[in-house]
């Protein structure tokens, strides 16, 4: 058994509002294993940011309030780490793409000089490999190494020895090298011309362009975990379907462990190794992908996939989910999703479900699928 | 993604020529082609002279600064005539020898005039650089450490009460009543005037700071490992510096009328003396306004001049420092400058000017 790049176990977040409070997020648990995409999938609201941020511990607190739970990244338990050692774990350690594009580049800066913020800071950890930094590495590494050639080697400059020569060695990265390293992060992205983008500022670039150089600017830090909250959601369908394409391939090529977050079921069905689907707070089924879409064992799975538009098909109406979202401040007694459970039973109302109990094969030891239903193996 | 976001800021196409042909469509190639938007100086005289008012505050601020750097290097330059020196032209009007005129004992008001200026001019942007530094530094810290419960967001809330009480003074009266108990001089004055004036620096710092940090691209920072100083330093502090740039330039010329108010009204500097004051000068000759105007006249358009420069600078920086108002004006770097001042009735690029916060 590999250990898990991140363990999250128990977590519960509320938002304190005034007096009231809202559970975003109730009792959450999974792992990622090493190199491994796992999707989590849900309903506007359903906590899905809230868990990428909260991973992080980039949750603006208050109002929110992380009240248990832990979150073991690579041995360490992030909440147990002193707020002013975080910064040594975000960026090379967990990565993370935003939702918003447009807002999530310095207006102030050229492409250049944020690109190279992130390379900086990852190469100053990679040289001065601090107490609990995480300096790149694990499984992150691209499909392609980059091979030293002879020539290169030869053309190094010669390294003066003795004191001098390691004072100027401890100097920052020379501005060609960084520059080399900011390009290459550039077309790692697709972008054409990135000698252009570099003098850019954010504001002359589309949607999608800032996307990519968001991933650019996380992939440059290599980090060990990447956490990718619905990068494509705020950009228009076509769009979403290049940078989506781009998810995809750098996937396939970074091979870094990815915590993709999305309200798109055929976006995680078509990226992720393991899916979890979230409602009000909770994660209620877990498993591999292709149990999650062809036995799913919880009825909001159910009910979820049968919601999804096939495309391409006319085939009248669309199923919908009756009923609506429940209140996070006020969550129904029982599972929180027996108000529109089909099947549900009259415990459902009385007694909270059960957290997560591995269903189908897994319950005789082989997979991971798990479902928060006390009747998965009852479900029709 | 094809659309280059400079199609959409390009100015009004001026009325000969036809605009240009848009760039062929590059399904391939997403980024716009071309840009330049160099803040360089080249931009810089560009915006300026593209709003005559604002280059003219800049001419204005420029040459004042410079007459007061050589007057304050070496008097006899340009000045005929010490500041306290009698001459035997008693009570002349403005003429070529005495630019000025002359006051009831003979002193050239041209040499008092212009001996005050350097004095003015640098305690106008010394009070308010003074102010900057405190206020706005106590206004970053209580902006972006704001945290209840933590070190320093109590130190930020005693901050803030600090300047409340501080604001609910009138800030002239408070001032005037320092330096009634503290005495003449310029350093009673400056403290006077900035004790009164670095709360208003925490309420602004503070506000952008606010705006700011909730910011998507702050919490990308965050995420990205940068550490909470260099945040504030390089994330924060460079996206509040166009709008507070442009308040402290403002500023300076708010200070310069208090400093020179104060003087008036309480408090005026030894004159005639060695070193004049413009306020002081007033106060002085306030007696004599009917008979010799001119006395009173030419320190009063001191002030006036040098007030006006620095508010018309200010605005016309507002233009320069706003990246997306930058655009309007500078085009595509290889075309030539499209022609500003295309005849009387050509306008300056309004929506440029209005889409400002």
């Amino acid at each position: 058994m590999v250990e898990p790049v991140l363990q999250v176990s128990g977590l519960s977040v509320d938002y304190v509002v005034g007096k009231g409070a809202f559970h975003a997020l109730r009792n959450v648990s999974f792992d990622i294993a090493p190199g491994r995409v796992v999707g989590f999938v849900g309903e506007t609201g359903c906590g899905k940011s809230t868990l990428a941020h909260a991973i992080p511990r980039l949750l603006p607190e208050p109002p929110a309030r992380v009240l248990s739970g832990k979150i073991v990244f690579q041995g360490t338990d992030l909440r147990e780490l002193p707020r002013w050692k975080l910064p040594a774990v975000r960026g090379t350690g967990i990565g993370m793409v935003f939702q918003e594009p447009l807002n999530s580049l310095n207006p102030a800066y050229r492409v250049f000089d944020q690109v190279a913020e992130a390379v900086r800071i990852r190469r100053y950890r990679e040289r001065y490999p601090a107490a609990g930094a995480h300096p790149a590495g694990g499984p992150f590494d691209y499909s392609k190494p980059p091979t030293p050639d002879t020539a290169e080697v030869l053309s190094r400059p010669v390294t003066i020895g003795g004191a001098a020569g390691e004072a100027l060695q401890r100097r920052p990265p020379v501005s060609s090298e960084l520059r080399a390293e900011v390009l290459e992060a550039l077309r790692l992205v697709r972008i054409n011309d990135p000698e252009t983008i570099l003098r850019l500022y954010p504001h002359e670039l589309s949607g999608g362009m800032r996307q990519r150089i968001m991933i650019a600017m996380a992939l440059s830090e290599k980090p060990a975990l990447l956490i990718a909250d619905e990068p494509t959601s705020a950009l228009d369908v076509t769009i979403q379907a290049q940078v989506l394409t781009l998810m995809k391939e750098l996937i396939d090529e970074v091979r870094a462990s990815i915590l993709f977050i999305s309200h798109d079921l055929g976006v995680v069905a078509e990226t992720a190794d393991e899916v979890g689907v979230m409602y009000a707070g909770e994660v209620v089924e877990f498993g591999p992908v292709a149990e999650i879409f062809h036995s799913p064992r919880h009825p909001y799975t159910r009910a979820l996939l049968r919601a999804a538009p096939a495309r391409y098909k006319d085939d009248g109406d669309l199923d919908t989910i009756a009923g609506s979202v429940p209140n996070l401040s006020k969550l129904p007694r029982g599972c929180a999703f027996h108000p529109r459970c089909p099947y549900a039973a009259p415990d459902c109302r009385v007694d909270p479900s059960p957290i997560l109990v591995p269903v189908g094969a897994a319950e005789k030891g082989a997979g991971s699928h798990a479902s928060a239903c006390r009747y998965a193996e009852a479900l029709p | 993604m094809g659309t280059s976001p400079t199609s959409s800021s390009a100015p009004p196409a001026t009325p000969l020529a036809p605009p240009p042909p848009p760039p062929p469509a590059t399904p391939t190639a997403p980024a716009p082609r071309r840009s330049q938007t160099r803040a360089g100086l080249g931009t810089f005289a560009r915006v300026l002279l593209a709003n005559r008012l604002s280059f003219a505050g800049f001419v204005v601020v420029v040459a004042m600064g410079t007459i007061a750097l050589l007057v304050w290097v070496d008097p006899s330059l340009l000045l005929r005539f010490s500041p306290t020196q009698i001459t035997p032209d008693i009570g002349q009007p403005p003429s070529w020898t005495h630019p000025f005129g002359t006051d009831e004992s003979g002193r050239d008001i041209f040499s008092n005039v212009l001996r005050a200026l350097p004095l003015d001019l640098g305690l106008g942007i010394g009070i308010a650089g003074l102010s900057l530094i405190i206020g706005g530094g106590l206004g970053l810290v209580a902006g972006f450490w704001d945290r209840p419960g933590t070190v320093l967001g109590v130190v930020s809330v005693a901050v803030l009460r600090l300047t409340d009480i501080f604001l609910s003074f009138p800030s002239l009266i408070l001032a005037l009543a320092i330096t009634a108990s503290l005495g003449r001089g310029v350093p009673q004055i400056v403290l006077a005037i900035v004790a009164t004036w670095w709360p208003y620096y925490v309420r602004l710092v503070r506000g952008e700071v606010l705006s700011v940090k909730h910011q998507q691209y702050v919490t990308a920072a965050r995420a990205a490992g940068v550490t909470e100083v260099r945040i504030l330093a390089r994330h924060v502090l460079r996206n509040i510096l166009d709008p507070l740039v442009v308040y402290f330039t403002l500023d300076i010329g708010t200070v310069l009328v208090t400093f020179s108010t104060i003087a008036f009204i309480a408090t005026p500097l030894p004159y005639p003396g060695p070193q004049p004051e413009w306020g002081s000068m007033i106060q002085f000759y306030q007696d004599w306004l009917a008979q010799y105007p001119w006395t009173v006249l030419f320190p009063g358009l001191a002030v006036f001049v040098l007030v006006l420069a620095f508010s018309l600078l200010g605005d016309g920086l507002r233009d320069v420092l706003d990246p997306r108002s930058r655009r309007v004006f500078v085009r595509d770097g290889t075309e030539p400058e499209p022609p500003m001042s295309a005849g009387p009735l050509s306008p300056p690029p309004v929506d440029a000017r209005g889409s400002l916060r």
